[in-house]
């Protein structure tokens, strides 16, 4: 479903993500954990593309929707400054320049590239349900409004479609006598559940979940995580970033554990959490659980 | 009474035009492209940092030959009402949480329709209390512009002080005129700003 290669992110000088390979199948229930900073939320946030990939491959569903390989024309200018000592400097200056401007082509092109990308990365994402830790329901709609939107505008329903799905949804998540409701009127477990339908909405193939309880008071954690069960029951692709562990135990097919940018273990939740091999697994679950 | 009418003016052309063209600087600011972005900083910078008083005057002996006394000053409040107006649209676009775009970006919604349906209604509210208090400023500036004796309110007192030789009271008047003026704009908005909370 999801296959990711040499993925790597750097915002400025740091390097979030150091190359990670992974695939994730259809139906899978992948959980991430892992210390703060580790490089979970980003790692999430670039299988949509929410963060761009500073380099790598990721294939969704068969279909290579970001790909971007260390460039071959930045390298060529950088061997040629290495070698600046060996030449005479009118030869020196000649060739830079050749290499940086083949280098400036390749930029521009890449970037005529990644406009190209944005319509498709649209239709991408539209398969891709994710949901906030801090919710992101959009205030200024009323319940039904926020889950409505998106579909219509993406032309994917009309408006009584649209609605006729909602009404579903929210019997589902337990907010029907919200339905004209502000986001303001609800609470965060609410406000959270409000965002899984939105994101379910859109009928995605995988939903991703960044820390979607990390926000919340302990006593609304329950309501939202058995509403993720629920969605892992309907036989969804699911991977989510979460401080859960017992939750994670529970519903994972696959954990994963990132620290410094790498995922360094994985496996089924027993390996990993009942004997996990890699000193900093060991380390972090001591500490947690 | 004439004096009203000509500060009215004043206040109305700079007000309206001066939105529409600081909008236009708030979306040059908020653009990718580098070249607009560093005229429409350059220019706010600049108008921000020079006194109202002395841009009038510079409009004034370039233009008041082209457009008239009454066009030039116009001209000099609407580009200084710009330059605060744009950074009203900009600091309020930005104010709307960076969530609100990634969730509908995450939903597959364009980038357009990112800006007109989640951000844009959102930013109205942080703009309005803001533009509000600007066009309050913009209707008390225009007195500045009796420097030109062009008819406004404070033009209007000078004439009276000259005929009546009356020194204090002219003032009283024409400042609770003024009073008056920004009184009611400001109640008036912040109607507009309840109107607009209720739908939260």
């Amino acid at each position: 479903m999801i296959k990711v290669k040499n993925l790597q992110k750097k915002f400025g000088s740091l390097e979030v993500l150091k190359g990670i390979d992974e695939e994730i199948a259809k139906g899978e229930v992948v959980s991430v954990i892992g210390p703060s900073g580790s490089g979970k939320s980003t790692f999430l946030r670039c299988l949509n593309l929410i963060e761009i990939p500073t380099k790598g491959t990721i294939e969704f569903d068969g279909e290579i929707i970001y790909k971007k390989e260390s460039s071959r024309y930045k390298k060529a200018v950088e061997a040629i400054k290495a070698k600046k000592k060996e030449m005479n400097s009118q030869e020196y200056k000649a060739k830079y320049k050749a290499a940086v401007l083949e280098y400036k082509k390749h930029q521009n092109l890449e970037k005529a590239r990644l406009k190209k990308l944005d319509k498709a990365i649209n239709i991408h994402r539209q398969k891709m349900g994710m949901v906030f830790q801090h919710f992101n329901v959009f205030p200024h709609l009323n319940v039904l409004e926020n889950i409505t939107l998106a579909p219509v505008l993406t032309n994917k329903m009309n408006k009584e479609e649209a609605e006729i799905v909602a009404k579903e949804l929210l019997e589902k998540v337990g907010l029907k006598d919200k339905i004209y409701d502000y986001p303001k009127k609800l609470s965060g477990g609410q406000k959270q559940r409000l965002a899984i339908a939105r994101a379910l909405a859109m009928n995605p193939k995988v939903m991703l979940f960044d820390e979607p309880t990390s926000a919340l008071d302990p006593e609304m954690v329950k309501e939202v995580l058995d509403i993720i069960k629920q969605v892992v029951k309907m036989g969804m692709t699911v991977v989510i970033v979460t401080h859960e562990m017992g939750f994670a135990k529970e519903i994972s097919d696959r954990v994963f554990f990132m620290d410094d940018g790498k995922i360094v273990e994985k496996g089924t939740p027993k390996e990993v959490f009942e004997n996990p091999q890699h000193p900093r697994t060991k380390e972090f679950l001591s500490k947690v659980l | 009474m004439e004096g009203m009418g000509v500060t009215l003016l004043l206040s109305l052309i700079t007000v309206v035009f001066g939105t529409i063209l600081g909008t236009v600087f708030a979306l040059m600011r908020l653009s990718k492209s580098k070249i607009l972005n560093i005229i429409s900083e350059t220019y706010t910078e600049i108008v921000r940092g020079i006194p109202l008083l002395l841009q009038l005057w510079v409009i004034y002996l370039l233009f008041s030959s082209a457009l008239g006394k009454v066009g030039a000053v116009c001209l000099a409040l609407l580009l200084n009402s710009a330059a605060y107006v744009a950074e009203i649209i900009r600091s309020g676009i930005q104010a709307v949480d960076k969530g609100q775009v990634e969730a509908s970006r995450s939903l597959g919604i364009n980038a357009n329709k990112t800006m007109t349906k989640i951000v844009l209604p959102q930013a109205v509210k942080n703009i309005l209390p803001a533009l509000g208090n600007e066009f309050v400023t913009v209707i008390k500036e225009t007195s500045l512009s009796s420097v030109f004796y062009i008819g406004d309110l404070m033009t209007a007192k000078t004439i009276i002080t000259t005929q009546t030789y009356l020194a204090i009271e002219p003032y009283i008047i024409i400042g609770i005129i003024y009073f008056i003026l920004t009184y009611t704009l400001s109640k008036f908005i912040g109607k507009f700003e309840k109107r607009l909370k209720l739908s939260d």
